[in-house]
């Protein structure tokens, strides 16, 4: 039985090559996309919005239900939480007066006090995608909200991903877990630790088999212990800092002997179930002067 | 009568669309503490059964809509990844099968093939373009299979109702096609 005739042949190799060239020619960093793009991922990313979303309140209803023999634990927790909040807050008033009165003394500028706040905007996840390789889910905000490629999303757990393409009333975030120090697309993320800020690292890898994300460039002589949780240090300019990523499971010697490495328990659920609201963050100076 | 063309377009458009708003919030992401990645390709199933069943060129239509419109939807590293696996699974499962009276088991077995050979082919060029690093065999077993099994079971249930309407709308859909070229010596 013949498969192809020489017609075909030509044809299927033709097709062939176009779809390698164009799987070359969007790997990577393409900056903006093209409009016809823009216009599908809108339209589309519309209509899945309107199925994701009430599907969600429905599985939320359910497990709401779940969790209702849970809830008198998880309130006896949360009032202890809420006395050490109070007391926390009232300090916290305190030294920020005094910062603000520090940076007025040493004259600050507008674009300086402005660049260590963070503006955390609401977003509501439309779609999922659940492609092993590709961890990508779509949000409702797109270019005319002012977002832009590069920009970091969580949730109120901690740091999930990047935001990679947008669109105008749309964008793809790729997340944390797609990292990969062998792609010439993703990028390392430098962390440090909230416990002891002197300490250093880069996070690079994402190992599937565990879980974990793997920061490596630590120095031997680093502070860094098991138990610390690990924010992004703001050294890369890509992430600003104090944005939580997760906790530190284990350290030990990197695979040169040079450096050490450290495992990462990540803060926020990678599984990418039940994503209903994210924030994308964006330095309080961008969203003044775009 | 051309609206059953529509129809089937309009059929396999839906559960494209379910496949990423409905379906996460029905499946598993782990059991007994074994993360599972299953990725759901409902509209794919009903390609392969119109390739196989009904109309091989219309088939290779949809699989290169569908595939190009998850491509452009979920654009994270790379477009035309879906596009590609989809269309040469399509095309090279129909044109075995073309000639053949296609048996319950033929047809479920070819179908099963194809979503494993499909699910490889994309990992296969992620990792062509060192997007992945994850190793086959764990891929297998976390995404591959729990993939095929949950598909299986889409195609097993659909298999009598899809027969039953395909047989319904054969003269209607699928035209004599005249073939280009002569099957054995010429």
């Amino acid at each position: 039985m013949k498969l192809f005739s020489n017609k075909r042949l030509i044809i299927s190799l033709i097709s062939l090559i176009i779809l390698i060239a164009l799987m070359g020619v969007t790997l990577g960093n393409r900056g903006t996309v093209t409009w016809p793009e823009k216009m599908v991922q809108d339209t589309v990313a519309w209509v899945q919005g309107l199925i994701y979303k009430p599907a969600g309140y429905i599985a939320g209803f359910f497990e709401d239900i779940g969790n209702l023999s849970r809830l008198y634990e998880e309130n006896k927790t949360l009032k202890r939480t809420l006395s050490h909040y109070a007391r926390d807050t009232a300090r916290l008033n305190v030294l920020m007066a005094e910062n603000e009165r520090l940076k007025e003394a040493l004259r600050f500028t507008e674009r300086q006090k402005l660049s260590d706040k963070l503006v955390y905007q609401i977003a509501r996840v439309v779609a999922v995608n659940q492609d092993t390789s590709n961890n990508v889910f779509k949000i409702d905000l797109g270019e005319r909200d002012g977002i832009k490629p590069d920009l970091p999303v969580v949730t109120t757990d901690g740091l999930i991903g990047r935001v990679i393409r947008v669109s105008e009333f749309s964008s793809n975030v790729l997340m944390l877990k797609d990292i990969n120090d062998q792609s010439l697309n993703s990028r390392g993320i430098s962390v440090t630790s909230l416990e002891h800020p002197d300490s250093f690292g880069v996070i690079e890898a994402y190992d599937h088999e565990t879980g974990y994300l793997i920061m490596s460039k630590i120095k031997q002589e680093d502070p860094l212990q098991v138990g610390d949780t690990i924010v992004t240090s703001g050294l890369g300019e890509v992430y600003p800092a104090g944005l939580i990523i997760g906790t530190v499971v284990s350290r030990q010697e990197g695979s040169f002997g040079i450096t050490h490495v450290a495992e990462i328990k990540p803060a926020a659920d990678m599984s990418m179930s039940g994503l209903r609201e994210v924030f994308v963050v964006q330095n309080a100076w961008d969203v003044a002067e775009p | 009568m051309i609206w059953h063309r529509h129809l089937l377009w309009l059929v396999v458009c839906i559960l494209f669309l379910l496949e990423s708003s409905l379906m996460p919030w029905l499946l598993p992401t782990s059991v007994g503490g074994m993360q599972l990645n299953i990725t759901v390709h409902f509209a794919f199933v009903i390609i392969l059964y119109v390739g196989i069943y009904l109309n091989r060129r219309l088939a290779i239509g949809m699989a290169f809509a569908i595939g190009f419109m998850h491509d452009i939807l979920f654009y994270g590293h790379v477009l035309g990844a879906y596009t590609f696996s989809m269309c040469l699974t399509t095309y090279v499962i129909s044109m075995l099968l073309r000639d053949t009276h296609v048996s319950w088991y033929t047809g479920l077995g070819s179908i099963s093939l194809s979503i494993l050979v499909f699910d490889y082919l994309v990992f296969g060029l992620y990792t062509l373009f060192q997007i992945t690093s994850v190793s086959p065999w764990w891929y297998f077993v976390h995404a591959a299979l729990p993939t095929l099994i949950l598909n299986m079971i889409f195609a097993s249930a659909i298999y009598y109702p899809v027969i039953n309407i395909f047989a319904r709308i054969e003269k209607f859909v699928a035209p004599e096609e005249p073939d280009d070229y002569k099957v054995g010596n010429p």
